[in-house]
């Protein structure tokens, strides 16, 4: 699906034949159910991420460590467009970037919540290995912290944290998301602009009470 | 939470303040506090955080992500797996996990490495055939090629493969730290082809071969990994999958890969051609191919699929943004070489080497592993190779392909030359038979040349973007061609010779120019009746390459020639006239310094162009560029910037973005600017410009020394005296290569250098420096030049600073008097002169001379050139210092107070 709204970049990159094939179909659905408020479907859901995040590499972290988290990231980028690898019409399209945004969000959050319960002496950072250390405390916060702002965020101004979300966690570019709401780049340039600064005031506890 | 309505004033301001620039956010900020300074807080905190907002989200999801990863995969430690226990991840992959494993009997120890296989990358299709490719792959058996041992599936139907532990450094690591030289890397690369080639003899194509793919052992015994695993993984016959594997491969880095991969086009032999090609550039260069700048995978892909690679000689000359300074020097380093060293060991043969192993279409690369290994050893043993052999060829037709309207560019000239040859013998024969039709004839021959005139254009690297190989080879044909065809009417002759010298000179090839134009004119002054404003265009070609050449006295003889004869021919020329106007104004900065007379003519140029409706916007920037340069010789650098500005966005709006003369206007208001104070803004153009220039005209051209030099000085004013020397070093070694060890301008950049080891207190280094600069002036500008009389000056503060005040004074009045000559007394570069020999009369306790000296030209400088100018600075606490010395405390203090917040000694 992102390839073939990309395609209209590439004109030489043959038209791909995007077979819906019943796990995709299947995907869509739980998508669907979890978004309307079905439970279990999360519970069905969050193996198949895994998955998909295990069958991607740690392989290609081996770089300097500051790219370490970063390629990380790429990762889940990854696992997310073939999550969404289906073939869904335009109006709905939206609606699954979103949704499937949400769902990486959560089973990242889980995850990282279960551990920080794990580990309730050395929380997250020891978690986390000795290999990310420098990459958490560089930020002096991580993901559970982001997603507590990006929750009041989104009570306040709930398109700028869906955009947040969708480029953070879904890795859609500014041009992607654009297509998806319904609104300039340039909109998004800037919701995610003042979005990133709002949240980053919060976690640092500028904002007061 | 923040009120909704507060909430949206804070995303309008925020929303306009993003915009805005730092001074006009400052405004409005303050505005802002008067009417609510928790608004204003609350906006400013967000701005603030903004602008140093990196990438610290993607940190914080990376490492939840890391560390659900680190979870995964360790699930089949200490379980067996054929006859061998796991103990420990090697590493993972976008398709498989690599385990080591022992022997689990202990009958012998034995190490193996396990790949097992991501149930989920495998096409259920593909299972089936997977067994007999596994056979296939097994029969492998070669020194250089890690061996498949066995294969199978887990309990769970997981495949797995049994490989052959290597315990070695990949390829790239491994020529690095061992700091092999090229022979040696190529010895290596050799045997790299050797496995390959054995594999393709067994119908198995890699497709995949990249460093990681390569290990060396101790022992220097290569080890390719994955033969043909990637075939397992992504067949052709489920082509629908395949951009989903490939993305899966290739997460991070597809800079391997070659065009037909990408396209999903078949895959043969020739695709690990391409990438041997590719591993060769790695390991010659220390680069990518297409890495130059940070791109995303899209454009990668794109420019794999769309651009040529940088030559492998010219790439290790650049120093692509982003990366670490030095890093050039580093990687020729490790390859035993100084940068320059390397690029003249590349440029040729492995050039061309690489390029014909890295040809996008597959059937004009190497027919074979073979045939590149081949190659390859003709060119360790000094014999010609086959890639340059027919390399003229290929490079003209992409030439052509990528030019559509050079396409007739061959069609004109390399072959149709001959037809017009017939044309104009045709038409000669018509002349005796019926006038009417031959001035019929002559117009159609018009119509030709001009249209050559056109294609000719395309030859010249502003339009083939670099590529001057091609282009060069052209010229040196089609100028073989015409120089001494005699049976070419006059007319297209004289146009043909003067298109090759336009697209020479352009190539910074002025000695064949200006051959190719003196040709041209003489053959215009010959023609009756003699059209006047071609033989002024003619004349000013030839004056401009002459200029370029140094040879002063000859160019402003054939402008002035130029400029009677184009005002002769009346209104019709008066485009003309402007074109030589601002030439002329050049000439007069370049051979005379002197930018009063050169401002007169720039203006007056421009005067003209304002009158008519038609002017290409291009030549009027060309003579706002020229006010500009006029300007920073007068030293009024407000203005320079004011026309530097205006000329970049005619440049701007009406050509592409790495159009070098766009790159020539982004390098002038960088240094505008430098000087200007505004040192952000004017590196950043600096860089952009070097970038396109050196993409354009190669890394070791003249306009690169230019901005080498500008840089030199911005580093200087930034205080950072080693850079500003480095990048000034730069610029004089370049210029010497392009411009000539003899040239004005290399002379300009040693007096520069000595300047900067001047101020490091390096005397010696300085004087070596200015006197370099002066021998070369001797033989190539006017005793009176004001780079002339500045080395002088130089040269008094040297001897001043050795103490040897006689010649100081020498020196200084040679400065001062051709200074004068030039300028008057109302100039800057004046009253530094006479600054400098006040105080060193001073020096000398020749103080009824000295101090009125010193004193105007304090002043003068102070209105001149500002109290933050370091010449100002300069005298101001010389005569402090007289002062003080003279127990004048009263007057140091007021002097020195007059300088302003900056501390001085």
């Amino acid at each position: 699906m992102f390839r073939l709204s990309l395609n209209r970049l590439l004109p030489w990159v043959p038209p791909m034949n995007l077979k819906r094939t019943p796990d995709t179909a299947e995907l869509t659905q739980l998508l669907t159910d979890w978004r309307s408020g079905a439970p279990q479907a999360l519970e069905r859901l969050t193996p198949l991420v895994y998955d998909e995040l295990r069958r991607l590499a740690r392989g290609y972290m081996r770089g300097e460590r500051s790219e370490h988290t970063l390629q990380a990231t790429a990762v889940v980028h990854e696992a997310f467009m073939r999550l969404i690898q289906t073939n869904v019409s335009v109006q709905d399209r939206a609606h699954l970037f979103a949704i499937a945004s949400r769902m990486m969000r959560r089973v990242l959050v889980d995850h990282a919540k279960s551990k920080k319960r794990g580990k309730r002496d050395g929380g997250i950072r020891e978690a986390l290995g000795e290999n990310l250390q420098s990459g958490i405390l560089k930020n002096d916060f991580d993901i559970v912290m982001l997603d507590d702002a990006l929750e009041s965020l989104s009570q306040m101004e709930p398109r700028i944290a869906e955009v947040i979300e969708m480029h953070y966690f879904g890795g859609l570019t500014y041009e992607q998301i654009a297509i998806a709401l319904g609104i300039s780049a340039a909109t998004v340039h800037r919701d995610i602009r003042l979005g990133r600064a709002w949240l980053l005031d919060d976690i640092a506890g500028h904002h007061g009470a | 939470m923040i009120p909704l309505e507060r909430w949206q004033r804070i995303q309008t301001l925020f929303g306009e303040l993003l915009e805005a620039d730092e001074a006009e956010r400052r405004r409005r900020l303050a505005i802002l506090d008067d009417e609510d300074s928790d608004l204003r807080n609350s906006v400013e905190s967000l701005l603030r955080t903004d602008a140093h907002a990196k990438d610290d989200f993607s940190h914080a999801i990376g490492a939840a992500a890391e560390s659900l990863l680190a979870q995964q995969e360790d699930r089949l430690i200490d379980t067996v797996i054929g006859s061998y226990r796991v103990t420990a991840i090697l590493g993972y992959g976008g398709m498989s996990t690599v385990y080591r494993a022992e022997r689990a009997d202990a009958q012998y120890r034995k190490v193996v490495a396990i790949k097992v296989l991501h149930q989920a990358a495998l096409h259920p299709r593909l299972r089936s055939r997977l067994h007999s490719e596994r056979q296939i792959l097994a029969t492998l058996d070669h020194p250089f090629i890690a061996r498949l041992m066995d294969s199978g599936d887990l309990a769970d139907g997981t495949p797995y493969l049994t490989m052959e532990y290597v315990d070695g450094e990949t390829l790239l690591a491994y020529c690095d730290r061992h700091g092999l030289g090229l022979a040696r890397r190529l010895d290596l690369f050799l045997k790299v082809c050797d496995a390959v080639h054995f594999a393709h003899r067994n119908l198995v194509v890699h497709r995949d071969i990249k460093p990681a793919n390569i290990l060396v052992m101790s022992d220097a015994t290569p080890k390719l990994l994955d033969f043909g695993i990637a075939k397992l993984l992504s067949s052709e016959s489920f082509a629908h999958t395949l951009p989903v594997t490939r993305l899966q491969e290739r997460i991070m880095t597809p800079e391997n890969a070659a065009p037909e991969q990408i396209l999903g086009k078949p895959i043969t032999t020739a695709t690990d051609v391409y990438a041997l090609g590719v591993l060769l550039y790695q390991m010659l260069t220390g680069r990518s191919p297409y890495r130059l700048t940070s791109m995303s995978q899209l454009q990668l892909e794109r420019a794999i699929c769309m651009d040529d690679p940088v030559r492998p000689s010219q790439i290790v000359m650049t120093r692509p943004g982003g990366e670490e300074a030095g890093e050039r020097d580093r990687i020729a380093a490790r390859r035993g070489l100084s940068p320059l060293r390397l690029r003249a060991e590349l440029a040729g043969d492995l050039d061309a080497i690489v390029g014909m192993a890295m040809r996008k279409e597959p059937d004009k690369r190497y027919p074979s592993v073979q045939a590149l290994a081949d190659d390859i050893g003709r060119q360790l043993q000094g014999r010609p190779v086959a890639a340059r052999h027919g390399d003229w060829r290929y490079n003209a037709v992409k030439f052509v392909r990528r030019n559509y309207a050079g396409v007739l560019l061959f069609v004109g000239v390399l072959m149709g030359l001959s037809a017009i040859t017939g044309v104009s013998l045709w038409q000669n024969h018509r002349i005796a038979l019926a006038r009417d039709q031959a001035a019929q004839e002559r117009d159609r021959a018009q119509l030709v040349s001009a249209f050559l005139v056109d294609v000719f254009s395309q030859a010249d690297p502003f339009t083939a973007q670099g590529r001057e190989l091609t282009a060069k080879d052209l010229l040196d044909r089609g100028a073989a061609k015409i120089v001494d065809n005699v049976t070419l009417q006059p007319e297209v002759r004289a146009q043909l010779l003067e298109s090759i010298g336009l697209a020479y000179r352009r190539q910074g090839l002025t000695r064949q120019s200006i051959s190719l134009f003196e040709r041209a004119l003489a053959i215009r002054k010959s023609e009756h009746p003699v059209d006047p404003r071609r033989t002024a265009a003619s004349l000013a070609n030839l004056a401009t390459a002459l200029a370029e050449a140094g040879h002063f006295a000859s160019a402003e003889a054939d402008l002035i020639e130029a400029l009677a004869t184009a005002r002769g021919a009346g209104e019709g020329s008066r485009a003309e006239t402007a074109a030589i106007l601002v030439q002329y104004g050049h000439l007069a900065l370049d051979a005379e310094s002197q930018p009063d007379k050169a401002l007169k003519l720039f203006t007056e140029a421009l005067d003209i162009y304002r009158q008519r409706a038609d002017v290409p916007p291009l030549e009027v920037a060309a003579t706002l560029y020229g006010l500009s340069t006029a300007a920073v010789w007068l030293g009024d650098y407000h203005l320079a910037e004011r026309y530097s500005r205006q000329a970049l966005q005619v440049y701007r709006e009406n050509t592409p973005h790495d159009y070098p003369d766009h790159a020539i206007m982004m390098a002038n208001l960088g240094l505008v600017l430098t000087h200007l104070g505004s040192y952000s803004e004017a590196e950043r153009l600096l860089r952009e410009a070097f970038d396109i220039e050196s993409k354009v005209f190669g890394p070791t051209d003249r306009h690169i020394a230019e901005i080498e030099s500008t840089l030199g000085t911005l580093y200087d004013l930034q205080g950072d005296p080693a850079r500003a020397i480095q990048a000034t070093e730069q610029a004089v070694s370049i210029s010497a290569q392009s411009r000539g060890e003899k040239h004005y301008i290399t002379g300009y950049y040693f007096e520069s250098l000595a300047i900067l080891y001047l101020k490091q207190g390096d005397l010696v280094a300085a004087e070596t420096n200015v006197r370099a600069a002066l021998a070369i002036y001797a033989e190539t500008v006017p005793a009176r030049h004001l780079y002339v009389a500045s080395a002088h000056r130089l040269l008094g503060e040297i001897d001043l600073r050795k103490g040897d005040l006689a010649a100081a004074e020498t020196e200084m009045r040679n400065a001062v008097d051709i200074t004068l000559a030039l300028t008057g007394p109302d100039d800057w570069r004046a009253a530094r002169a006479l600054a400098g020999l006040g105080w060193t009369l001073i020096c000398r306790d020749k103080y009824a001379e000295g101090e009125p000296l010193l004193v105007a030209a304090q002043a003068k400088l102070f209105t001149l050139v500002g109290s933050h100018d370091e010449a100002t600075r300069e005298a101001s606490t010389r005569l402090a210092q007289y002062y003080r010395g003279h127990h004048r405390d009263g007057e140091a203090e007021r002097v020195l107070a007059a300088l302003g917040p900056r501390n001085y000694p």
